[in-house]
This record gives C-alpha cells, sequence and structure tokens, in this order.
C-alpha cells in the first residue's frame, strides 16, 4: 500500500518534471510540437492532398488563360502554364505527404525538414 | 426530402441597390454581424470583472486568447506579436462562423466560397505587402532555391510563383468544402430520419455523431485557417 | 447539331482520357502500400520511385487537360 502510494508519487513527480522540459524545450526552440491529431491526420490531409494538386493546376490555367487574353496568343500559354501548374501542383502535394512546412522555396524547406531529422525533433 | 443545397441559398432581408451594384443586406451578412456583435459581446463582457482568479467566462475568452497567442508565438515568432490582433480576429471571426452555422435555422457564411476566399486573398494581399514592405524587392529572392544552378530558374521561378499564388485558392476552398459538405451530410441524414418514420431512431443516432463531429470540424477548420496565415506570416517576415 | 454543343461535348469526350491516369496513380499508390506493408525498410527508395511514378502517369492525364481546356477556349 505505502508502496503503491510511493510509486504513483514519484510516477506523478516524473511526468510533472517531464512537462516542465518539454515546456523548457518549445520555449528555447520556439517551435510547436507536431500538430497531433490536427490537420495531419488520415482525412484532413487526404482532403488537403486532393485541394493542392488541383489548385495548382486552376492557378496556372487561370494565369495561361488571362495573358492569352491579354496578349492573342491562344492556346500556348494556357498550355505551357497547364503544366507549370501541375508540377507546383505536384510539389505541394508532396511536401503535403512528406510533412513539409509550407513556406515558399521547396529547396530550402526540404534542407530544414532534414536537418530537424537529424537533430531528432 | 428537402433540397440539401437550399440551405445555402442567400435571401436578401433589405434590398438595396446603388448604381446598379446590388448591395441587399442579405442573411449572410445578417449572420456576419451576429457573429461580430457575440464576438465583442463574448470578448468584453466575459473579462469585464478582471478577476485574478478568473471565473467560467473569462477563463474562456482567456483560452482563446491564450490559444491563438501561442499559436502565433510558435508559428511565427516574436515579431509576429505585432500583428497578432489581427490573426485573433481571423480566428474568432471564422470560428464563430463556423459555430453559427451549427445553430438550427442559422446560416453558415463560411460555406460560401466568396466569403473564404475573400478572407484568403485578404491574408494572402496582407502576407505579400509585408513582405515586401519588410524586405522590399529582395522579397522576390525566395522564389529562386539557393545554390540551384541559374539555368533552371526559367522553370523554377514560374513554379514556385504558382504554388504561391495557389496559397489562396487551397486556403479558401480548403474551409468552403468542409463546411459545405459537413452542412449537406447533415441534411441528407437529417432528410432520412424524416423520410424511415419509426426506423428513422438509426439515421438519428448517426445524425447525433456526425453533429458532434461537425462541432470538431468548425473548430479544427478555424484553427487549421489561422495556422495556415501564421506560416504564411512567418515565412513574409523570416524568409528563409 | 449547334457547333457550341459539338465543342462541349468533344472536351466531354477529351476528358474521359483521364481515365486511365485515374487508374494508373491508384495503382502506384496501391503497390508502394503493398511494398512497404511487406519490407518498411525500403521505404525510402520505394517512396522516390513512387514519387516519380505518380508524376509522369498524373502528366497523361494533363494531355488530356491539355485537348479538353483546347476544345473549349481555344
Amino acid at each position: 500500500m505505502t508502496d503503491e502510494t510511493k510509486e504513483s508519487r514519484s510516477l506523478e513527480k516524473l511526468g510533472e518534471r517531464l512537462r516542465a522540459a518539454r515546456d523548457r524545450e518549445k520555449v528555447e526552440t520556439g517551435r510547436a510540437e507536431q500538430r497531433a491529431g490536427g490537420p495531419n491526420s488520415g482525412a484532413g490531409l487526404g482532403l488537403r492532398i486532393a485541394i493542392e494538386l488541383v489548385a495548382g493546376i486552376v492557378v496556372g490555367v487561370a494565369i495561361g488563360f488571362t495573358l492569352d487574353r491579354w496578349l492573342g496568343s491562344r492556346p500556348w500559354f494556357m498550355v505551357v502554364f497547364l503544366f507549370l501548374g501541375a508540377a507546383a501542383g505536384m510539389m505541394n502535394v508532396y511536401r503535403a505527404a512528406k510533412g513539409i512546412d509550407a513556406s515558399v522555396g521547396l529547396g530550402a524547406a526540404q534542407r530544414r525538414h532534414d536537418q530537424d531529422r537529424k537533430n531528432g525533433t | 426530402m428537402a433540397n440539401p443545397i437550399e440551405q445555402f441559398k442567400i435571401q436578401p432581408l433589405v434590398p438595396l441597390e446603388i448604381g446598379g451594384v446590388n448591395i441587399s443586406f442579405t442573411n449572410s451578412a445578417l449572420m456576419m454581424v451576429a457573429a461580430l456583435c457575440l464576438i465583442t459581446a463574448f470578448l468584453t463582457l466575459s473579462v469585464r470583472g478582471r478577476a485574478l482568479v478568473p471565473g467560467r467566462w473569462q477563463s474562456m475568452a482567456e483560452v482563446f486568447y491564450e490559444f491563438v497567442a501561442n499559436m502565433v508565438r510558435d508559428n511565427v515568432g516574436q515579431e509576429g506579436r505585432k500583428y497578432f490582433p489581427f490573426i485573433f480576429a481571423l480566428f474568432m471571426f471564422v470560428l464563430f462562423g463556423n459555430l453559427l452555422g451549427m445553430i438550427p435555422y442559422g446560416f453558415a457564411f463560411t460555406s460560401h466560397i466568396i466569403v473564404t476566399f475573400a478572407l484568403a486573398a485578404l491574408v494572402f494581399v496582407g502576407v505579400t505587402i509585408i513582405g515586401f514592405s519588410r524586405h522590399g524587392l529582395h522579397y522576390l529572392r525566395m522564389f529562386f532555391p539557393h545554390g540551384a544552378p541559374l539555368a533552371t530558374a526559367v522553370i523554377l521561378v514560374p513554379i514556385e510563383l504558382i504554388s504561391y499564388l495557389s496559397r489562396p485558392f487551397s486556403l479558401g476552398v480548403r474551409l468552403f468544402a468542409n463546411m459545405t459538405v459537413g452542412h449537406i451530410i447533415l441534411k441528407v441524414v437529417g432528410g432520412f430520419v424524416v423520410a424511415l418514420g419509426v426506423f428513422g431512431i438509426v439515421p438519428m443516432a448517426f445524425l447525433g455523431g456526425v453533429t458532434v463531429l461537425e462541432f470538431g470540424i468548425a473548430l479544427l477548420q478555424a484553427y487549421v485557417f489561422t495556422i495556415l496565415s501564421c506560416i504564411y506570416l512567418h515565412d513574409a517576415i523570416h524568409m528563409h | 447539331m449547334d457547333p457550341q454543343a459539338a465543342k462541349f461535348i468533344g472536351a466531354g469526350l477529351a476528358a474521359i482520357g483521364m481515365i486511365g491516369s485515374g487508374i494508373g496513380v491508384g495503382n502506384i499508390w496501391s503497390s508502394l502500400i503493398a511494398t512497404v506493408g511487406r519490407n518498411p525498410a525500403s521505404k525510402a527508395t520505394v517512396e522516390l520511385y513512387g514519387w516519380i511514378g505518380f508524376a509522369v502517369t498524373e502528366a497523361i492525364a494533363l494531355f488530356a487537360l491539355v485537348v479538353a481546356l483546347m476544345v473549349l477556349f481555344a
């Protein structure tokens, strides 16, 4: 009985220390813990991937279409920007799937991601 | 069965037309005003006591405040404090818009793509202006990755540019799609309850679960919308 | 037939080409999941091939989309 209470008390203390350490780390690194169960979970991620891919293509086609209307060069800009938009969409999908942050510049974001992984965060 | 799309219909309450532009006061506008009044009332009345040990209402207001403050601090950093009022207003507006849609006979203005897209475009334009005002033309530098061969710029720059421009689109569509789909599911399942009579108890139980889920989604989507705005803001301020 | 109607029908027919791409993309991810499930150690390599395969297959759908858009707008 006494052992049990002692154990539970020491567990409580451990939990408290863990929480404190985690808080400290959060403040030091200035980084939120991985958004557990948040937008990165299952259905949310799936919907995000679908939207990202379509968004890239739609924006690309819209830009191409406007350029064509403006310059009167139908349909060439639309075709070119459709492929560029698809590439952008795929890049965003790759990012979403790999959990790389959504900031501009895939190369830099990828490097930061690898660095984080190496540091064990 | 009632038409599941009908609930999104915009009805003018006070017809108004100035210079050929229809600016009627609609039910959507009414809900926006209601959200605004509710947020103001909630935040001012709950912290009126300014108790050191917060009561129930005050601690609720403090939870929201701290939640957004932490989000800004973690995702934007110290420089982000300046933009906290905007982020907080955005979060509360989207959250109350989502939650007001969950009230029976209510109207979810966030289930209209023009509303979500306008909010997303506001964030996008604001973030771009912040980026240019902080870094000048140097801001354009981030569309080209460091250390990549110069010849690849022809392809990489447009791709990064389109990826940048697709942000408000995906931000707006995500909120719109989640809210619209949720409300359509509620309506369709509700129609089953009526149509099945006594056996409607089965979809009724399901409806209860979906309603709880919808409240969760209302919170989650407000969170997602705000955190993505924070990430974009971080991008504009720090410019990796 | 109204030429405008023929245009829309043509665009719709062109979009049918995306069926194949849909099957292909589903195939790629399903085999990738099966592979990683059997041998998780191979995840890094196989994933890279998966992304390449996805991009190439998706490009086929884009050809269909280009034809459809050209029929519609050009």
